[in-house]
């Protein structure tokens, strides 16, 4: 199951919330124990005044047994030890008004002129009830409209707080490698955003400079072996043209001449892969691949009427792909190139292109290798001195441009073929 | 004929420097873009060959100074990068014509004189060698004033391999001449010989010399003693 995820604000917003209602709680808690507290002292402080009473009555009369609705006196022999005055609430119907409410009572002994009294005395506590209860009744709506005025706030700040994260984002998922990745200037006055803003523009310049270093070396790495390659070749060729040459060492200089030309074929296919890695081909254009096709065939016609290949084409006008039209023609030269090194002479090489997809095919031995290794690079069929590169960047070509390419040997037929 | 070689790699000019020499042109060389740019304010050249990549900056730069100075000069890129892109710009600026390295000495020849060739607006223009002589403005050859019916490609490895007599010219040179990129989807370069066998038929039937020797299994050479 996936993960819900929520916006940073929504949380922020719901952590708070927690966080504010708890010490609502707390405060509430606090205030209603120092209100308790509060009416204890000023309720302690009558029952006093009418211990003071009762003690002045008991002075002048130590036999008054009093029995009324403010207090009730008994004469008892002694105080019990260790006697703590207590406190009861009660519900009691008040005689004038003729209503419930809450009255406390306290029970405690006094002693005058050595005469010890048991002495209860009611007095109405319902202030103090009502003062309590009313602390929640305040506390509870005001965390409502609080609550209410923070979700307001996130809906309608969102948009405006984070606005400068958002386009920092956008501009974080269009950018590529490569082409100017300068973030336009995102005024933020929000600490966060331009620390993001700070390192992803540090960070952009870091890779950007390991990228050039490195596109750098590859290209200096080519450039460089090319031009004493073409000194060798060069230099082999004017010795070949010489006529004193024995058959030794023509077939050194011979070896010579082909190996440079090897090296010279290799440095520029894996320059070449490197530079689609790098996604340097990016003039994406909508091709049809006809024409291309059709171009194609016509230039190596002469070539494969050397080894008796013909070619069946079926050819939809309206097939396109949406490609860089340089890397197609790579593509396609590749794809050609495979095919018809690998057909057995005097066969048919099937091309076919219809909606979305491109096929061509071949008569030929099955692979010697498991057919999913077939795009691997330096990967090739042992008849061959070929780089081995030829179809690994085919299949980088198809990975830059959104194209799949599949390999299937079916009935004796290599089958390529490309899907948009 | 002045001729100007621009490449950082002074064995490369060297031999590059050589060989024209060899095939009548004169020339000069600058090792780098500065000295390029300085040679270029001071002198004519009828042909500029400029590496794309020197020391001390872009050859497309050199190209645009020369475009500014003077449109007649024309201009081969050397490039080794083999990218389209800078190939594609060479151009832009006004280059005649690239070439990738590493490149047949050959090959340099026969562009080198192609874009002569072309610059030469009117007047006859024919290349004559002994009995044949072949006229570039209508692509006839003529052998002995008979005049012989060659394909395309078959024309095209004529001129190649006149333009560079006696001189070897490998299978591969000659297949990249002909069918430039798309050579690499050949095996081999067998097929060669196919061409080379209907030219020296043609040629002899006509009453010409056979001209064309195969040397080691390499290639082919024009030979004119």
């Amino acid at each position: 199951m996936k993960k819900r995820r929520f916006k940073l604000l929504t949380k922020v917003v719901f952590f708070y919330l927690l966080f504010i209602f708890a010490s609502f709680l707390i405060s509430a808690f606090i205030l209603q124990k120092e209100a308790n507290e509060h009416m204890h002292r000023i309720l302690e402080n009558r029952f006093e005044h009418r211990e003071h009473r009762i003690e002045y009555i008991l002075e002048k009369n130590p036999e008054e047994e009093l029995n009324s609705s403010w207090a009730n006196v008994q004469k008892v022999k002694k105080v019990p030890d260790d006697f703590q005055p207590f406190y009861t609430d009660t519900v009691m119907l008040n005689e004038h008004t003729q209503r419930e409410n809450i009255y406390r009572k306290k029970n405690t002994y006094l002693t005058v002129n050595e005469n010890h009294y048991k002495v209860s005395m009611t007095k109405e506590a319902d202030e103090l009830y009502r003062f309590k209860d009313d602390v929640y009744h305040i506390v509870f709506p005001v965390f409502i409209v609080l609550v209410v005025a923070l979700f307001l706030s996130n809906y309608l700040f969102s948009g405006y707080l984070f606005d400068p994260f958002r386009r920092i984002l956008k501009q974080m998922a269009g950018y590529r490698l490569g082409a100017s990745g300068a973030l336009d200037n995102i005024k933020t006055s929000t600490y966060e955003f331009a620390r993001l803003k700070q390192l992803y523009e540090r960070m952009r310049k870091r890779i950007e400079s390991d990228y050039y270093q490195l596109k750098e070396y590859t290209e200096n790495m080519s450039h460089e072996l090319q031009t004493p390659l073409s000194i060798i070749q060069n230099k082999t060729e004017s010795l070949l043209s010489s006529n004193k040459l024995d058959e030794e060492q023509v077939e050194k200089l011979k070896t010579i001449h082909e190996e440079t030309r090897q090296l010279s074929k290799l440095g520029k296919a894996l320059n070449l892969l490197t530079r689609i890695e790098n996604k340097e081909f990016f003039d994406i254009q909508y091709v049809e691949t006809a024409p291309v096709i059709r171009h194609h065939l016509e230039k190596i016609e002469e070539l494969a009427e050397m080894k008796s290949l013909s070619f069946e084409t079926e050819l939809d006008d309206q097939q396109k792909f949406t490609i860089d039209p340089g890397l197609l023609d790579i593509m396609l030269r590749n794809l050609l190139k495979n095919a018809m090194r690998y057909a057995q002479p005097s066969s048919v090489i099937n091309i076919k292109t219809y909606q979305n997809y491109l096929v061509i095919s071949n008569v030929g031995n099955p692979p010697e290798f498991p057919e999913k290794e077939i795009f691997n690079r330096f990967r090739r069929g042992n008849k061959n001195k070929t780089l081995g590169l030829g179809l690994a960047i085919v299949k980088k070509i198809c990975e830059v441009s959104d194209l799949s390419i599949d390999y299937s040997y079916h009935e004796g037929r290599h089958i390529f073929t490309v899907t948009s | 004929m002045k001729i100007l070689i621009v490449e950082d790699n002074e064995q490369l000019v060297e031999e590059i420097a050589t060989f024209l020499r060899e095939n009548n042109f004169v020339t000069e060389y600058a090792l780098t873009l500065r000295n390029a740019r300085e040679k270029v304010e001071l002198y004519q050249y009828e042909l500029i060959i400029v590496d794309l990549g020197l020391p001390d900056g872009d050859g497309l730069d050199l190209i645009r100074q020369i475009k500014e100075k003077d449109s007649e000069t024309a201009i081969i890129v050397l490039t080794a990068k083999d990218s389209l892109d800078s190939k594609v710009k060479g151009l832009e600026y006004g280059a005649d014509d690239y070439l990738t390295k590493p490149f047949h000495k050959s090959e340099l020849n026969a562009r080198i004189r192609s874009i002569l060739r072309r610059r030469k607006a009117g007047g006859s223009n024919t290349v004559t060698v002994n009995e044949i002589s072949i006229d570039l403005n209508a692509s006839q050859v003529t052998v002995n004033n008979t005049l012989i019916q060659l394909t395309r490609k078959e024309y095209d490895l004529l001129l190649f391999l006149i333009y560079n007599k006696n001189r070897l010219l490998t299978k591969e040179s000659i297949a990249e001449h002909l069918w430039g990129d798309h050579v690499d989807q050949a095996d081999n370069f067998e097929f060669i010989y196919n061409h080379i066998k209907n030219l020296r038929r043609k040629i002899t039937l006509a009453g010409g010399n056979d001209y064309l020797k195969s040397m080691y299994g390499m290639g082919y050479k024009f030979l004119i003693d």
